[in-house]
């Protein structure tokens, strides 16, 4: 009896082992099939805080997929302006002027609007499988919740961040956190994510705050008012036609 | 001949005030165009030096792409085999050294600073640049050490002293993100403003391992003695290369500060408007003396005429006063201007309460020295001389046309 019991202890424990042996890619997939939407449109807040104060904009976002995404600022001081993403290409429409700029090369890695984000942060860095190899470090708790704790190292040279940790809800599938990292390994940003809201069978975080590690009281904070994950964008959009109307 | 010398010269003396006044005129006019011109000559000549000694040496070897994208600091299309380069420039007799440039940005307590980084062998770069002799805090560079030296308006700005750790944020060659902790050796004061206010100097192993590099650099600087007759020279270089380094381009300093020299020019060209005025203004002194000269002396000229003295001796007469008083202007002038032009050459004008560390254009800062202008100064002795004369022939001329008994009733 005692044997029969020290068994079945025992397969039980290998088979939870076997359940709970995820692998890090198999987080990466599961994070970005909850990330990406069909179509998806969200009307938000951010907040840039530095050294000079803190100035408020507001955004309507319309993306599809991973690759565009059209970015419409509402604020009075920026009304009218734009930022469309096709893929890698990024082009940026000012009324007053009636102008389109298409950004390249080194300036990709401009800030946007002054933010701690840069453009290059807005294009991605494409299918992280590929760019990075991806560690998984452990598991830890945040605030009560499971986190895979993962490490990304650039496979090439050229990406913007060589290194990245990141740290995703188990339950989720959200990245609330990651760090990115310098070639000699200082951290250079810090992003939180959170007010996790389950909205159409994904989970959403309504919350984001991008520091730069290297500034004193800089920070990039963007809030989520209403998003809707069927906004059915019609691909007309994400032209440049429609980026000067 | 003799005659109307004496004439002429006891009539300067005859009427004393007159001739004081018009040769104050023309001096004033004069000494005022020799100091400007020496003042404008001086900007000139030490802001080409000042590009030279600390920006850009005599000439730079590039990649060609990367000199169509040097504003940019591109690291992409760099020189591989820079010590190949050097080692056929020095055969040649030449001086030269490697570089590094990028930009980073700099953080402080309060933010952060956009930066120029220069990568540097900093004892060959020695050879090249004048940086070693600004030096006016801590010390220079050494090439086995990560540190740097900034300007020291960047210093100011970033509140940082020697001693004190600068963050670099800047990127690869390949475009990934890198940061550099480098301990501040030395601090520059260094006539050119915009190396104080805008770059930074580490040592170029330092910056190539940091920025991945694979031993390639930016650029290669090259110094010439004979720096100001680039135009012609370059040529000897230009031909080294193509034998034996054809994909590669060299350029002058006058390629690289093309937009200065524009705005030299400009600058030349409305401070030329200036000193035409001071000579307008000069003239309209004197032809407005030698104007009422002639005709206050109408019946001197109808008793000169009366007594026999043809038009021409007359005219000539009048002609020999008036370039005398031009002479004695002009010489005064010259003299003033002299003085003048020697305080702005010796010791210069301190503009620093003015203008502080700031960029006013021009790659010069602090102290103004002037530059004497030999060519210029015989051109004001001759405008002095000249203008006397000409704004004379038409009073008389007026004078002797009119009836000898009308004159002698006046």
């Amino acid at each position: 009896m005692k044997k029969m019991m020290y068994l079945i202890a025992g397969f039980g424990l290998f088979a939870s082992v076997c359940l709970s042996a995820i692998t890090p890619e198999e987080i990466v997939n599961n994070v970005e099939r909850n990330e990406v939407n069909e179509d998806e449109r969200i009307e938000g807040t951010m907040v840039i805080t530095d050294r000079f104060g803190s100035r408020e904009k507001t955004f309507i976002s319309s993306t599809s997929g991973k690759d565009k995404m059209l970015l419409e600022f509402t604020n009075p001081e920026e009304r009218g302006q734009k930022i469309l993403r096709l893929e890698d290409e990024i082009y940026l429409y000012f009324p007053e002027a009636e102008e389109v700029i298409h950004l390249q090369g080194s300036a990709l890695k401009e800030s946007v609007m002054g933010s701690d984000f840069s453009y290059e942060d807005l294009t991605g860095e494409g299918d992280l499988l590929d760019q990075y190899t991806v560690t998984l470090l452990g598991q830890e708790y945040i605030e009560g919740r499971q986190h895979y704790h993962l490490e990304l190292k650039a496979r090439k040279r050229g990406l913007a961040y060589p290194k990245q940790e990141a740290w995703v809800d188990a339950e989720y599938w959200v990245v609330t956190r990651a760090d990115s990292y310098s070639l000699s390994g200082r951290l250079l940003k810090e992003m939180e994510l959170g007010d996790i809201r389950r909205i159409g069978g994904k989970y959403i975080p309504h919350y984001v705050i991008m520091r730069d590690a290297m500034k004193k009281n800089s920070s990039t904070e963007m809030r989520i008012n209403t998003i809707d994950l069927a906004a059915g964008v019609s691909p007309d959009t994400f032209s440049l036609e429609e980026l000067t109307w | 001949m003799r005659m109307l010398l004496s004439l002429a010269w006891k009539n300067l003396l005859r009427h004393r005030r007159r001739t004081l006044v018009t040769a104050v005129a023309i001096a004033t006019g004069l000494a005022m165009y020799i100091w400007v011109d020496t003042w404008l000559q001086g900007v000139s000549l030490h802001s080409e030096q000042n590009l030279v000694n600390y920006q850009t040496g005599s000439y730079v070897i590039m990649h060609p792409r990367s000199w169509q994208q040097r504003k940019q600091l591109s690291l992409k299309h760099g020189l591989a085999d820079a010590a190949s380069i050097i080692a056929a420039l020095q055969a040649a007799g030449w001086t030269a050294s490697a570089r590094i440039s990028f930009a980073a940005e700099a953080f402080f307590a309060e933010g952060s600073l956009p930066i120029r980084m220069v990568g540097i062998d900093p004892s060959q770069d020695a050879r090249v640049f004048a940086l070693r002799q600004t030096v006016t805090s801590g010390r220079y560079l050494r090439g086995d050490e990560a540190g740097i030296m900034i300007g020291k308006t960047a210093a100011d700005n970033l509140h940082a002293v020697v001693g004190d750790t600068l963050s670099l944020r800047c990127r690869t060659r390949h475009g990934s993100l890198q940061t550099l902790d480098l301990q501040i050796v030395g601090i520059l004061n260094t006539p050119n403003p915009a190396v104080n206010g805008t770059c930074g100097f580490a040592p170029l192993d330092l910056v190539s391992e940091a920025l991945d590099m694979e031993a390639a650099v930016t650029e290669i600087a090259v110094k010439d003695r004979y720096w100001r007759q680039a135009d012609q020279r370059i040529q000897t270089i230009a031909s080294l290369l193509r034998a034996r380094f054809p994909e590669l381009e060299v350029h002058s300093w006058k390629d690289q500060a093309r937009g200065f020299l524009a705005a030299l020019r400009i600058g030349t060209a409305r401070s030329s408007v200036f000193l035409l005025i001071v000579m307008i203004i000069a003239a309209v002194g004197i032809s407005n003396t030698m104007i009422l000269a002639v005709s206050e002396r109408g019946r001197e000229i109808a008793t000169m005429r009366a007594l026999g003295m043809d038009s021409l001796s007359i005219r000539l007469a009048f002609l020999l006063e008036a370039g005398g008083i031009g002479l004695v202007g002009a010489a005064a002038g010259i003299a003033m201007g002299a003085v003048l032009a020697l305080w702005i050459t010796r010791w210069g004008v301190d503009m620093s309460p003015l203008i502080g560390n700031g960029d006013i254009g021009f790659p010069i800062s602090g102290v103004f020295r002037g530059a004497w202008h030999p060519i210029n100064t015989v051109y004001a002795l001759a405008f002095g001389i000249v203008s006397s004369l000409l704004f004379s022939i038409l009073p008389v001329s007026r004078a002797l046309k009119r009836d000898i008994p009308e004159c002698l009733q006046q």
